[in-house]
């Protein structure tokens, strides 16, 4: 569950009442899920079809997630801006403490943390979408210690916007594709981009 | 991004984005093909 609509008012996983309130919304209360989580569910079918419990399915997905995001750390070549401790100092993927992070960033998941995020949830879109933040985020904080040029950042800002969710239109500008995409793309003034003209014109 | 969309929402304007984002329990259920 990501969002949640009771007697108390909106619940979100990130950020549980909008008052402030601690807890966990009401029996009553209407639910939203992430559709990201559907894929999930898709595995956890074929598991259960070729015979495996509701717990051996949900163990696989894990399992799934920790493979594809240890081979994603050695795919994607800014892996190493958001994931540092996953690399040994010859830079190849140190498998150990990759396994730590595909955990902690699994447990991210299953408490809410990505999904408002991204459109699917995988290990590949995980790592990628940490690590592109991340470059944009270091090239923003100190572009003469790290330089890109206007191609590069353009490439970056468009591989990160493929994988993310538009993010509501009040928390969008203090959030990842705000303060990277739309920071990025306004100074190259190369126009903006529009998440929310269909939900206006609605 | 103009100034209001760092103003404050109102329950509609959660409830328009939340439902053009997010699915109900049945929505999710249905697109995963369980019965």
């Amino acid at each position: 569950m990501i969002y949640a609509f009771d007697r108390k008012g909106w619940w979100s996983a990130l950020g549980g009442y909008r008052s402030g309130a601690v807890g966990r919304p009401s029996d009553d209360a209407e639910r939203w899920y992430s559709p990201a989580a559907v894929w999930g569910l898709r595995r956890a079918r074929l598991a259960l079809r070729g015979g495996a419990s509701i717990a051996e399915a949900a163990a696989r997905n894990r399992a799934q997630f920790q493979a594809d995001f240890i081979a994603a750390l050695d795919a994607v070549p800014e892996a190493a801006n958001a994931f540092r401790s996953c690399f040994g100092a010859d830079g190849a993927v140190d498998h150990a403490a990759a396994e730590v992070q595909a955990g902690e960033e699994w447990s991210a998941w299953l408490k809410g943390g990505y999904a408002v995020c991204l459109r699917i949830f995988t290990g590949g879109t995980c790592v990628a979408k940490e690590s592109l933040a991340a470059t944009l985020k270091r090239h923003i904080a100190d572009p003469a210690s790290y330089p890109m040029d206007a191609g590069e950042i353009l490439a970056l800002c468009e591989r990160l916007t493929q994988l993310m969710l538009p993010f509501s239109p009040w928390e969008r500008p203090g959030c990842t594709p705000g303060v990277t995409i739309d920071r990025l793309l306004r100074a190259l003034s190369l126009g903006c981009e529009l998440p929310y003209s269909a939900v206006s014109a609605a | 991004m103009n100034d209001e969309m760092n103003a404050a929402p109102d329950d509609d304007e959660i409830r328009a984005y939340v439902a053009r984002h997010f699915w109900p329990i049945g929505q999710l259920a249905l697109a995963s093909g369980a019965s």
